[in-house]
């Protein structure tokens, strides 16, 4: 006794196929009612995350906060640092200051929080002092006076010396001459010197004398000339040291003004320190006059030289600003990262100083937290490899890339590094997390808290009163007109069309903020000073009609006969199937077109895309598993002797996801049975091996895609589109859609098996197997059997007359 | 009273090329009076003779070796010396901007100077610039010549030890009608800077650099400008020496 088949299904309510906002959660006139809702809202995974992590100082502790609404993410995020980083001791300063051991190596020196700017200043007004002072103290009367003395008495030593050589030569009647280049000594007589020709008349007596004299003072002359160099030494140390006392003293007063205001800052008093002990053994600098003939690249010099004596402030805090730092890097390049070095051309060299030393990033956010978009700086080169060995060394090294390739030559600096205490905070898509989780393994080292955002929060009376806070929120921030309720009331209903989900409300704040500036356009075009539900829904349909170009085209072909989808009347192994496009983030249906044709053989159905390589993984399953349901519903107890094949007409792309398997199983069903399937109703759904059809996803997407076909072609009250009975919830359709469903032109059938959805396509009953395992006659499922058995003879004879030959020739 | 135009700087670069220090404050004062710059390199005759001696050799500061004095070396020495003289005068003079011209001449410089010197000329005195120089033979006859003339005399320090630039122009005058009070206003007004004048007897007791230092006090000056006087010991080399500062001797009225 065959048992009842399932009834087919009824069309879906109108009231199930839209949610429309629940009006108690809408209990004010427009958005400036309505408190702004700041910060972290409704992620209390994503929140506990976020405290671990900045609580933790240990290494390692930093975080990646995922979420597709990265901006929001990184809003609240920053809000939530914000706080945490109120009342946290701020970190110190840091300063760059010349290395007078190693030039190449400047010093970092740490100062507490807002003391930079002040020691900067304290030495920078010290030079300006000293520039002043020293000069007038060097050309003062008393320090002439002792330098004048000093070099008139080493002068007139050595003169002395020149004075008693020039003495005797007299005295021998020699004298002493200057030549271009040195001295020399002739014979002389009456005060003259003896020209060639007298000295020829000379007898040889006096010729030899004068030769003898000449020569014992030439020795003499030799004499002098070599304790010159000693004289003149000595002079050159007696003058420093009279130099370094004058400066010592003359600096006294400034260095002790400025080592007072640093008196509890040791690295500071050391670097005064350093700094006048320069000054002594460098007084020239200050005391080099101004000179308008010099040439100007030796007056850069000179100033570049006086330059060592500044203080580079490369981070500060000002007196208001003593909490921990919170800072963001929308550039994270090598240099913007960890510093860099900068130089100045000068006749065609580089040339550079400590000076020319620049704050990163991370030198900025040290001692606090720095937030970095993982997609910034992995699209960076060396950026992400320098943030892990800065992270793994716990000090800031300015890399010099260029340098590192070989790319320059320039004489660089090697800037003591600083230790780094910080907090980094990545951002970024999950996509991204999961591909570097598996392709970086430093990714789980350093970044060890994983904030997940929930991208959607539950429909609740409380969840819609929430999002319509943060709509009021961004309506404030953005400074756009308010929302009345209905048109906050249609936001929200947008909100979950985002999610395909009655029941969800999307968290993508930078959709929604982008609907409502263009809300905000619209209402203004339309000379109203709050928007409505009409600003909302106009907005909406603006957003489509931009972007459906594709769309438009894809439907203008099917109605045109060029692409072929029926919508009426009936056909055997022939379905419409739906898929979805997204293009450029407008995703929208498609039908397509799905037949299948059988023939006796040995079970195997042949899936055309696969076979051409246009289906991927998850389709070629689907098609599996109708291998199974075959197998399972008719194959029990004969082997299925049958070959199939299946394609999707006119599709010349990829396919791929199992949402078209309970599509083909119809088509197929039809094509083994011989009964007809309805072609005004199409068809989504994956299937298992146990007949039972299954959720899928863009749902919405695919109704209205079939629904503007049929709309083109005069909609008949008998088109619709079978969808999964669970993906009714998800249901969030056009108006217009709605409209002719509720007006009896259109419908939407909720299916939960493949024999609801048989009996539906087909207008058979599907049958139900009797207690005697054979299907009611009339049934779906009868004709489906009745045909398998067919082939399954059919299949034997073709295997028995060979054999029945072998018989006869041996008979 | 004659008001003195200074027409003409006339530099001995015999010895030596000047400090460029020095060249600089003379060439300054020559623009500054709208004055030529006349540089004169002599080649001293005498050592031209000297190459005649087989015996006779010269030792160089420098590398303190010893050399023979052939014809040959002594003229390529010359050459590079007045070479160097005239490249340094040069590059300082067209730098300020003064009128230059720069001449070689074979000695004759006593008959020369007689000849060409006259009321409109300064003759610019560089002091020794090494300790042997101011006892070879010779060395003081651009000084004699220098006072013997009729020119004004500028009296340069070996090297300039204190910044001139913005210091006043003292004038050490013996009563009102005193010429060096004339000749230092209007060079002070010229160069823009602030005039101080010494009177003898009243704001200093005399020529010799302690009073002079005494009557300036802590003041700093550019120029000093003083009428000569008898004491050929207080020429104003001396003074020149003591205060690290040009000295510009005039002739009495």
């Amino acid at each position: 006794m065959p048992t009842a088949s399932p009834e087919p299904p009824q069309p879906l309510p109108p009231g199930r196929l839209y949610r429309v906002t629940d009006p108690t959660a809408l209990d004010f006139a427009t958005t400036d009612d309505l408190a702004a809702l700041p910060g972290l809202i409704h992620q209390p995974r994503a929140r506990e995350a976020i405290g671990l992590g900045t609580c933790v100082s240990q290494p390692g502790f930093n975080i990646f906060a995922m979420g597709d609404a990265a901006g929001r993410v990184r809003e609240a995020v920053r809000l939530m640092l914000d706080e945490a980083a109120l009342g946290q001791p701020g970190p110190p300063d840091w300063v760059y200051v010349h290395n007078f051991t190693d030039p190449q190596r400047p010093r970092a020196l740490p100062l507490p929080a807002g003391r930079a700017v002040p020691f900067q200043k304290a030495v920078h007004d010290l030079v300006i002092e000293l520039k002043a002072a020293l000069p007038a103290v060097f050309e003062s009367e008393d320090y002439q006076k002792h330098r004048g003395a000093i070099e008139q008495a080493i002068q007139a030593r050595g003169g002395a010396a020149f004075a008693a050589l020039g003495e005797k030569a007299r005295g021998q009647n020699i004298a002493l001459l200057r030549t271009p280049s040195g001295f020399t000594l002739a014979p002389m007589r009456d005060g003259k010197v003896v020209p060639p020709e007298a000295y020829s008349a000379w007898t040889q007596e006096e010729q030899s004398t004068a030769r003898e004299a000449v020569e014992a003072l030439e020795k003499d002359l030799e004499d002098v000339l070599r304790g010159m160099p000693r004289l003149e030494k000595e002079q050159r140390d007696a003058v420093l040291a009279l130099e370094r006392d004058t400066a010592r003293l003359a600096m006294e007063t400034a260095i002790a003004a400025a080592r007072a205001a640093f008196a509890d800052l040791p690295d500071a008093l050391a670097h005064i320190a350093a700094i006048t002990a320069d000054l002594v053994e460098n007084i020239a600098l200050f005391t080099a006059r101004p000179d308008a003939a010099a040439e100007p690249p030796a007056s850069v010099r000179l100033a570049m030289a006086m330059e060592r004596y500044e203080v580079n402030v490369l981070v500060s805090r000002s007196e208001d600003d003593r909490d921990a730092p919170v800072v963001e890097e929308l550039l994270p390049t090598l240099g913007n990262l960890v510093g860099r070095v900068e130089y100045l051309q000068m006749q065609g060299a580089l040339v550079t100083n400590f000076r020319l030393i620049k704050a990163g990033a991370l030198h900025r956010a040290n001692g606090g937290t720095l937030l970095l978009d993982a997609r910034s700086l992995l699209s960076e080169p060396y950026s992400w490899a320098a943030l892990k060995r800065a992270l793994t060394r716990r000090e800031i090294v300015i890399e010099d890339v260029v340098r590192f390739m070989g790319m320059a030559t320039t004489v660089s600096l090697e800037p003591d590094p600083i230790p780094l205490h910080i907090k980094i905070v990545l951002f970024g898509e999950r996509s991204l997390y999961y591909m570097l989780s598996g392709a970086d393994p430093d990714l789980a080292r350093h970044f060890k808290v994983l904030a997940d955002f929930d991208d959607a929060v539950e429909r609740t009376i409380d969840g819609e009163r929430l999002l319509a806070r943060m709509i009021a929120t961004m309506v404030k921030q953005e400074s756009l007109r308010p929302l009345d309720r209905e048109a906050v009331g249609r936001v929200i209903e947008h909100a979950a069309r985002i999610t395909d989900d009655q029941d969800r409300l999307t968290l993508r704040v930078d959709l929604i903020r982008d609907l409502l500036t263009e809300v905000d356009h619209w209402a203004g075009a339309a000379g109203r000073q709050r928007a409505t539900r009409a600003d909302v829904e106009h907005a909406i349909g603006q957003q489509i009609i931009r972007a459906s170009r594709v769309r438009d085209l894809g439907q203008e072909m099917i109605v045109r006969d060029i692409m072929l989808i029926d919508t009426a009347g009936a056909a055997v192994g022939q379905v419409n199937g739906l898929s979805v496009m997204a293009l450029g983030g407008f995703a929208f249906g498609k039908p397509t077109r799905i037949t299948c044709s059988v023939r006796p053989g040995n079970g195997r159905i042949v899936d055309i895309e696969r076979e051409v390589e246009l289906g991927g993984p998850l389709h070629s399953k689907g098609v599996l598993i109708l291998s199974g349901y075959l197998t399972a519903r008719y194959g029990q107890d004969t082997p299925l002797s049958l070959n199939a094949s299946l394609v999707f007409e006119q599709s010349y792309g990829g396919v791929d996801g199992d949402s078209a398997s309970s599509t083909e199983l119809y088509a197929l069903l039809s094509a083994i049975s011989g009964i007809p399937l309805r072609q005004e109703i199409a068809v989504t759904g994956s299937v298992n091996q146990h007949g039972t059809v299954q959720a899928i996803g863009g749902a919405n997407d695919k109704i209205e895609g079939y629904f503007d076909i049929c709309a083109a072609r005069g909609l008949t009250g008998t088109q619709g589109v079978m969808i999964p009975a669970s993906n009714a919830r998800h249901l969030m359709l056009r108006a217009d859609v709605v409209a002719a469903c509720e007006a009896g032109r259109f419908s939407v059938w909720p299916i939960a098996t493949i024999d609801q959805g048989i009996a539906l396509l087909t207008g058979h009953p599907a049958g139900e197997r009797g207690a005697d395992g054979v299907y009611p006659p009339g049934s779906v499922n009868r004709a489906v059997m009745d045909r398998l058995e067919k082939f399954a003879r059919s299949i034997k004879d073709s295997q028995r007359k060979p054999e029945d030959g072998h018989e006869a020739g041996r008979s | 009273m004659s008001v003195v135009v200074f027409r003409r700087l006339l530099l001995d670069l015999s010895q030596g090329a000047a400090d460029p220090v020095l060249l600089r404050e003379v060439a300054a004062l020559a623009r500054l009076l709208d004055a030529e710059l006349h540089a004169l390199f002599f080649e001293d005759d005498t050592l031209h003779g000297l190459t005649g001696l087989s015996f006779v050799r010269e030792i160089s500061v420098l590398s303190r070796q010893w050399r023979p004095l052939d014809t040959g070396t002594l003229e390529a020495g010359l050459r590079a010396a007045a070479e160097r003289a005239r490249r340094g005068l040069m590059e300082v003079a067209d730098a300020i901007g003064a009128r230059r011209r720069f001449e070689v001449r074979r000695d004759g410089r006593a008959a020369y100077l007689q000849a060409v010197c006259g009321t409109a000329d300064i003759m610019v005195v560089p002091g020794p610039r090494h300790a042997g120089d101011a006892s070879t033979h010779g060395f003081g006859h651009w000084r004699e010549t220098a006072r013997a003339s009729v020119a004004a005399v500028l009296f340069l320090p070996p090297a300039v030890t204190r910044g001139t630039a913005g210091g006043s122009v003292v004038a050490i005058v013996t009563g009102p009608d005193d010429p060096a009070q004339e000749v230092a206003a209007r060079i002070a007004a010229l160069a823009r800077v602030g005039l101080r004048v010494l009177t003898m007897g009243e704001t200093v007791p005399g020529f010799a650099p302690p009073d002079i230092a005494q009557g300036l006090g802590r003041e700093r000056e550019s120029l000093i400008v003083m009428t000569r006087c008898d004491d050929p010991e207080q020429d104003g080399a001396a003074l020149a020496l003591a205060r690290g500062v040009p000295v510009l001797v005039i002739e009495p009225a």
